[in-house]
């Protein structure tokens, strides 16, 4: 199971810690205001009171063990851009910002984060869906109500074909692609995977276990796809 | 009945067939009857990986090496989902 930290525990650090322990993973909760963390206390795993910004504390702290750092700090610009400098630097896998704008964002990206989120969109519940599904690989914003989404196949569509399956007409989304884990024999006898993609996919493509679904929809329908 | 080794190769051919499920059937009946056996192992991350289920696919290499820490494959498929 993955293993979260949420640094800047105010509205939008509370919400996503929460909703992410409500999925039962493990989250450390990082504030320099002892009242937040307090506050945290027995919502999440861990909490801890310290300043982020110190980057001797955090590598003491261990976060570089952490898969993912969603960083939320509300006051100053300058903060989250250090602590994501720091977070990158230390090594950790997934670096999640909250932007407060553009240029923002343009920053954050040019110093390592991996993916930023705005929190005008209310985007604390959405995110925590996607962390939280071991289905979802990836997951691309293309408007507030369209994405693509990365998901392993369902088991019960799985042994049949694209068509079979009705996708577009019971969830009115598109499979863009459909990836494949192919084994092969490698020339010392041993099994290896090779990547195989199929683009645009038609409905005699058949569908087995393990493939990986590339899906464009409204995310109101990507969200009844994932439940299948 | 099947005897151990029939069921590792088994599990293996449905591995190369690509159906993942199907071996890890045999896999597992296989698994009730031996467990200190790294190949054992290594097939089942194999499948769990074809199912890109990474996490009981982690767990199944490092089992093999528990077993047999030299095993080369199974040390390069873990360090190759670790990375991921």
């Amino acid at each position: 199971m993955k293993q979260f930290v949420v640094i800047g525990l105010g509205r939008f650090g509370a919400s996503i810690a929460k909703a992410l322990s409500s999925k039962k993973i493990d989250v450390l909760a990082i504030d320099r205001d002892e009242t937040r963390v307090r506050e945290m206390e027995g919502v999440v795993g861990q909490t801890v009171v310290l300043d982020a910004t110190d980057e001797k504390a955090l590598r003491e702290l261990g976060v570089a063990d952490f898969d993912t750092a969603i960083i939320s700090m509300g006051e100053t610009i300058e903060d989250s851009i250090m602590i994501t400098l720091s977070l990158k630097e230390l090594g950790v896998r997934e670096v999640i910002v909250k932007a407060q704008n553009e240029i923002h964002a343009k920053i954050l990206k040019k110093v390592g984060a991996d993916r930023i989120v705005f929190p005008e969109r209310d985007i604390a519940e959405r995110l925590a869906e996607s962390l939280a599904s071991t289905k979802i690989f990836d997951f691309i914003e293309l408007s507030d109500a369209h994405s693509i989404v990365e998901m392993v196949v369902p088991k019960k569509l799985t042994d049949r074909t694209l068509g079979q399956a009705k996708l577009r007409e019971k969830y009115a989304v598109s499979v863009i692609a459909i990836k494949r884990k192919v084994p092969y024999a490698k020339a010392d006898g041993a099994t290896d995977f090779r990547d195989e993609i199929r683009i645009g996919p038609g409905g005699n493509d058949e569908i087995i276990a393990g493939d990986v679904l590339i899906i464009m929809g409204k995310n109101e329908d990507l969200a009844k796809v994932q439940k299948i | 009945m099947s005897d151990f080794k029939d069921l590792i190769e088994i599990g293996e051919f449905y591995i190369l067939s690509q159906k993942f499920d199907e071996a890890l059937k045999a896999l597992k009946k296989a698994e009730r009857m031996k467990k200190n056996e790294a190949r054992l192992y290594f097939d089942m991350g194999m499948a769990y990986e074809g199912l890109n289920d990474y996490e009981q696919a982690r767990e199944a290499y490092r089992a093999a090496l528990t077993i047999d820490d030299e095993h080369k494959e199974a040390r390069e498929h873990l360090d190759r989902l670790i990375e991921q």
